[in-house]
């Protein structure tokens, strides 16, 4: 499952769980992305501002800085990076979460104990395609 | 002892300038509630009502008894040019003087104890201590008061304080009806220092437990995520071992099933409680957008054919049409129930049986049928099937390790009803069961 032969699509995975994202990163290679980790918000604010990123995909609750947080500072970069969308990833449930993530432009939200491995590269396969 | 506006008043107010002015009071103190502000307007109102009637009074200041830290404490003086020109000269700020209850010279302490009037020529019979005598003669000389009277607030058989009426005239140039007029204003402020009070612990109290429901809520949101947290790396790794590469035998992959089925329980059972909680607090958000109930039926039952596969049961939403109903309310939360209810099917339906989801339009409404061929539920059982906590005795059936919350179908009427909907259900013991609930459709 290569999801492009010519270019790999990157992605930025921005959380503070270890265990999850190192396991999510490893199926996402698996189906053809090339994927960079940050662990905490400002180490991953550092790398989405860098740009080039067709999906950043942000934790709500960090340390350091939270996804919302990161978020906003993408927002308000000048020059902003050149990335694709942002996807929320959080424990706590989408009720408190989407609306405002939302209204700062994510494109959506995945709730963390409700995914698997698979589901969740589909879920950013399904995020990719929205954006083309 | 007699009634004005309804309340109980120590004494009888006499004449109709009397009643004027008193209701002028009550009226102008009833417009508040906050305590600093009723203590004041008080006071002022009734400087301003007595020196409208010309009565020669200078200063009116109100006491009232702190037993804890046992002392009377001033709370407030009317804004009269005399009372400026007594503050401006004293040594002590308003606030500073209080009166230890355990000086028992003092006129307002004694007051406080037998409830008897009084009246001084005298500063320091109210100002000592917790002033020296020269300083509280010293004050009354700037204040040109003559009189002091020293009146007992009463509320019911208890003392809560007292009032100073200052006078700059002889107490013998007194009518009987001015008395009478400054006896019913204590009264009043007796009333109304209790309504203030009585307010001021209410809205402590109403903060109070506004902070406790914040802090509430944040601790359900804490507790919930960090319970959550877990719980997905668990199913996440499990899920990684059950579908790997390597081929492992079937007890092992059976039992893993079991865990990961654990791990998904517990996620499920933050999920409940948190929105209960948001029930309970009247706080589930909806948020509305228009959309196909068919389509959404359609793919809530592809995501729970894996989970019908498993236990061997035939899912079937076959004659589901999507583009044919639409509806107008959350979608994430009748997802939330079609998920449900698609689930408890599937759960109370023995191996080899099947579950059946239809959606059809019925006189402007949109109903969902999710209809089973399990074990059933008896009549009795049906009524507590949508209440909290409300789980049926499954004991006796071959699904009766089955576990649950009994929360599901609570928090699914819930969102029902808030979507101007209904549920119901249709059953009969070893029949099969129709869970059915109906939205208005578009």
């Amino acid at each position: 499952m290569i999801a492009s032969r010519m270019t790999p699509k990157k992605i930025l995975l921005v959380d503070d769980d270890r265990d999850l994202v190192d396991l999510w990163k490893r199926f996402l290679v698996e189906a053809g992305y090339e994927v960079d980790i940050a662990y905490d918000g400002r180490e991953g604010l550092g790398l989405a501002l860098k740009g080039g990123y067709a999906l950043v995909v942000l934790d709500a609750m960090m340390p350091r800085m939270d996804g919302l947080g990161v978020l906003e500072q993408m927002n308000s970069a000048d020059p902003r990076p050149n990335n694709g969308p942002v996807v929320m990833i959080s424990n706590l449930d989408r009720d408190s979460l989407s609306a405002k993530a939302v209204k700062l432009g994510a494109l959506g939200c995945i709730t963390k104990s409700n995914t698997n491995p698979a589901a969740f590269v589909s879920e950013v396969k399904k995020f990719l395609t929205q954006v083309g | 002892m007699k009634f004005y506006n309804g309340r109980v008043l120590n004494n009888t107010p006499r004449s109709r300038e009397t009643l004027a002015a008193l209701w002028k009071i009550q009226k102008l103190i009833l417009d508040t509630l906050d305590f600093t502000q009723v203590v004041q307007k008080i006071v002022d109102s009734i400087a301003i009502e007595l020196d409208y009637l010309k009565l020669g009074y200078r200063a009116v200041v109100l006491v009232l008894a702190d037993e804890k830290a046992g002392v009377l404490k001033r709370v407030s003086m009317s804004q009269t040019s005399a009372a400026e020109a007594i503050m401006g000269a004293g040594k002590m700020t308003f606030d500073e003087i209080e009166v230890p209850l355990g000086a028992t010279e003092n006129f307002c302490v004694k007051t406080y104890i037998d409830h008897q009037i009084r009246i001084t020529r005298d500063w320091k019979d109210i100002l000592t201590p917790p002033m020296v005598e020269e300083e509280a003669r010293r004050l009354q000389q700037v204040s040109a008061v003559k009189n002091s009277l020293v009146y007992p607030i009463m509320e019911r058989e208890k003392c809560i304080g007292v009032m100073i009426f200052s006078l700059e005239k002889e107490a013998s140039e007194m009518s009987d009806e001015e008395k009478d007029l400054i006896q019913s204003f204590t009264d009043i402020v007796s009333l109304a220092v209790h309504d203030a009070k009585i307010y001021a612990e209410l809205d402590a109290a109403n903060d109070k437990l506004k902070e406790l429901d914040k802090l509430k809520d944040e601790f359900i949101s804490i507790a919930s995520h960090e319970l959550r947290a877990p719980a997905g790396v668990v199913k996440n790794y499990l899920w990684t071992v059950i579908n790997g590469k390597k081929k492992l035998p079937e007890q092992v992959i059976s039992d893993l099933q079991k865990a990961y089925g654990a791990g998904d329980r517990l996620a499920g059972l933050v999920d409940d409680l948190l929105d209960v909680s948001r029930i309970e607090a009247g706080r589930l958000e909806m948020h509305e957008e228009e959309f196909d109930l068919g389509q959404l039926i359609i793919e809530t039952a592809e995501e729970y054919q894996n989970r019908a596969g498993v236990k061997k049961v035939k899912l079937d939403a076959g004659e589901v049409k999507d583009g044919v109903v639409k509806v107008k309310t959350d979608r994430n939360k009748i997802h939330q129930v079609t998920g449900n209810l698609i689930d408890n099917a599937i759960k109370f339906t023995p191996e080899g049986g099947t579950v059946t989801v239809k959606v059809n339009s019925n006189r402007g409404n949109a109903r969902v049928v999710v209809t089973d061929t399990g074990v059933g539920i008896a009549k009795e059982d049906q009524s507590r099937l949508f209440t909290k906590f409300g789980r049926i005795d499954t004991s006796g059936t071959e699904v009766g390790r089955t576990t649950g919350t009994g929360l599901g179908l609570y928090i699914c009427k819930r969102i029902v009803e808030l979507s101007k909907g209904k549920i119901w259900v249709e059953s009969q013991p070893k029949k099969g069961t129709k869970m059915l609930f109906e939205l208005p459709s578009l």
